[in-house]
């Protein structure tokens, strides 16, 4: 699924570069992402795109983007520890330019594919592991969705600033297991219906090439 | 800084620092150690020259409470010279230069004198301390299953937890029940697991216990520490009454410690034989008495089985038609006087194996005898028999077959016992296997250790030894998800192996380690 999802967005994004009038782009961004799982701390999200204008005011775009929020434990997800998220997109977006031209709001939408990465908490899993026992945790990689908005600045011909705003929806699954090094001894359950969904608050700037 | 020779070193600092910094920093000063700062004022204690009782004495405590009242000050209470008053901070460099004072200092404060069991160390429980629970669910939950708690409510807050449940199954309801040998065995739960919650349960017989025991299922609780056995109450083959309480709260992934027994010199077995064919048993040779010693004062109990209870249906043996009865002496001189006897009849109408003789003692130590007679059998069965009372190994003790029941139920986990600073095994620890072949006990564990209630490295038995394990099993419930029997894979896994390679009679798979 996950891999047929990718193909599938890149064949989209090189037949749209073949068949585009312009040219590329590349972005940089900086964000403040706030997960709406209360159990998952903010974090300071970076990330990259490149971009591919589809037409003066349309543009696709490939972006990556990570952050790593701290987790305090809940009876039914995490435990505490550290989880790691890189979601991997493709959207489109459009651009409502309004006074001379140098401002424009802008909207869109994106899909793609969340690759997390859960770390139980160092100190607990060492105490664990003192006594010979080894705790893993795992979440699962799934699809996630978003819609985004906000407003473009032209800091010149080629270059803008973006202000972004983005609702990402992501549900994930996993599993924990604890087991004991002396008799091999494995205690084992899934993780359910994790909740990734984030509000995200960046800034980002887009470079033509 | 300087130190006024009548004003104890903490006293200064704290008036030291109130005089060169902020008007609250004596009132930090004091909170930081440990000493109470209301109002901004310190709580002292004024001595006096001359004790309150003398007129001088009474003198001066007049005039002091004026002068600390002056000060914005108020006294608390007087006994002999001392004089405990709240002093603003500023005023205790000119309280401590009056001349009606000796010496002014802090209050004395009494430290809580807690005792925890060497086995916690031993077992590596301690080491548990700092783990965060990992997928339990809830805290372990524990219940002491006893006959008594005596005092229990003293130890609240220090020996156990600030907050227990204590119920009575008992017809009169008393958790006390002159007892405090279950607030031992409690005080080593609490101290292996300390976060655990802990519910005191007391009864006093099998009908009771059955209560207590539907009872404990509904509380939800995960272990259940039991330092107790019983005689004639089984076959020996993890059958009868009690032993259907433990499978049943087993049934209810109750994991259930239990004391293994202290009857290795204390437990006899053999086939009936009567050379003489007299009718009485020969215990050795043409003897036909078995003796053994016991204290004054101390009480006897003889408990005779022997191995043909029937078949157990699941609340009843369909019983024997073999009749033996049992007969108590006391040995004078040379001499044995009848005493006591135990002549139940065993005719094949379910009455079970067993004859019991107990409730007697002397004033002084004595050598007390019991016989076996032979009132009509059809064939040979094992007998066997138990006493209580004797301080040293009766005459022709057989350690093997002495666990006690229900320890011998494969839904205990029977619990012997090794001492808490070698794992040298304790003599008297009952050994197995079980009438049907089974090895027990299943685990040892520290005993000799010390209590609150039984004072310093005083608390023998496996009476101590259950509960280290109950606490054991009350962490993994409480900071692992380990369901119960995983817990018992876990436990017999990580034993020390003691004794023969493997799991043996004497110490089972080995000395409980957490570690």
């Amino acid at each position: 699924m996950k891999t047929r999802i990718m193909i599938l967005a890149a064949a989209l994004f090189f037949a749209a570069a073949v068949s585009a009038e312009a040219g590329f782009h590349i972005g940089l961004t900086g964000a403040y992402i706030r997960p709406l799982d209360k159990n998952q701390g903010g974090a300071p999200a970076y990330g990259l795109s490149v971009g591919l204008d589809l037409a003066s005011n349309l543009s696709l775009d490939v972006s990556v983007l990570r952050y790593e929020s701290a987790v305090t434990a809940s009876t039914d997800g995490l435990s505490a520890g550290q989880l790691a998220v890189i979601p991997l997109e493709i959207g489109v977006d459009a651009r409502f330019p309004f006074g001379d031209g140098k401002l424009a709001a802008w909207a869109g939408v994106a899909g793609g594919y969340a690759l997390p990465q859960f770390t139980y908490d160092s100190t607990a899993a060492s105490a664990w592991n003192a006594i010979g026992f080894t705790v893993v945790e795992k979440v699962r990689s799934g699809p996630c969705l978003g819609v985004m908005g906000g407003l473009e600045y032209a800091l010149s011909s080629t270059s803008v600033l973006r202000l972004e705003v983005r609702y990402r929806l992501m549900k994930a699954s996993g599993s924990w297991s604890m087991a004991d090094r002396t008799g091999g001894l494995t205690q084992s359950g899934t993780l359910d219906n994790l909740n990734l969904d984030t509000l995200t608050l960046g800034l980002a700037v887009r470079i033509g090439l | 800084m300087l130190f006024h020779p009548k004003m104890s070193a903490a006293l200064t600092r704290i008036a030291a620092v109130r005089s060169v910094e902020a008007d609250d920093a004596g009132s930090l000063v004091a909170r930081k150690i440990r000493t109470d700062c209301p109002e901004g004022m310190v709580r002292v204690v004024a001595e006096l020259n001359s004790p309150i009782t003398t007129l001088s004495g009474q003198a001066a405590a007049v005039l002091l409470k004026v002068k600390i009242e002056a000060f914005g000050g108020r006294t608390e209470a007087r006994w002999r010279n001392r004089l405990q008053a709240l002093v603003p901070i500023e005023a205790l460099d000119t309280l401590a230069a009056d001349p009606l004072l000796k010496y002014l200092r802090l209050p004395l404060h009494p430290s809580k004198l807690q005792v925890t069991s060497e086995g916690v160390a031993r077992t590596g429980a301690d080491r548990w301390v700092s783990l965060p629970a990992y997928r339990s669910g809830s805290a372990g939950k524990i219940c002491v299953l006893d006959v008594g708690f005596m005092g229990y409510q003293a130890l609240l807050g220090t020996e156990l937890p600030s907050k227990v449940t204590a119920r009575s199954f008992r017809a009169d309801g008393d958790i006390a029940a002159g007892e405090d040998h279950g607030l031992a065995c409690a005080e080593i739960v609490h101290d292996m697991a300390p976060d655990a919650a802990l519910w005191l349960v007391n009864f006093d017989t099998d009908v009771e216990e059955g209560e207590a025991v539907d009872w404990i299922v509904q509380q939800g609780i995960q272990v259940i520490s039991y330092s107790l056995g019983w005689y004639n109450a089984g076959a020996g083959d993890g059958t009868g009454p009690i032993c259907a309480d433990v499978e049943f709260a087993a049934a209810q992934n109750i994991l259930w410690a239990s004391a293994a027994g202290n009857d290795a010199i204390s437990h006899w077995e053999g086939n009936f034989v009567d050379p003489e064919g007299d009718g009485w048993l020969n215990f050795s040779g043409s003897n036909r008495y078995l003796e053994f010693h016991v204290p004054a004062f101390e009480e006897v109990d003889v408990s005779l089985n022997w191995k043909d209870w029937g078949t157990w249906n699941g609340w009843d043996y369909s019983g024997t038609d073999q009749d033996y009865d049992l007969y108590l002496y006391l040995k004078q001189g040379s001499s044995y006087v009848l005493v006591d006897s135990s002549t139940n009849i065993q005719k094949g109408g379910g009455q079970w194996p067993t004859e019991d003789i107990y409730g007697w003692y002397t004033d002084h130590d004595a050598t007390w005898a019991v016989s076996i007679q032979r009132v009509s059998s059809t064939k040979s069965v094992p007998l066997e028999m138990f006493i209580e009372g004797n301080d040293t190994a009766i005459q022709y003790a057989v350690a093997a077959h002495s666990i006690a029941v229900p320890a011998d139920s494969d839904s205990a986990i029977a619990v012997g016992a090794t001492d808490w600073e070698d794992d040298s095994y304790h003599y008297y620890s009952s050994q197995g296997p079980t009438w049907d072949g089974r090895i027990k006990p299943d685990l040892t564990a520290p005993s000799g250790v010390s209590t609150a209630t039984y004072g310093h490295w005083n608390f023998y038995g496996t009476s101590a030894s259950a509960p280290h394990v109950a606490g054991g099993c009350g962490l993994y419930r409480g900071r692992t998800p380990f369901t119960a029997s995983q817990v018992r894979t876990l436990l017999q896994n990580r034993a020390v192996d003691l004794g023969p390679a493997g799991k043996d009679n004497l110490f089972g798979y080995g000395r409980l380690n957490l570690k």
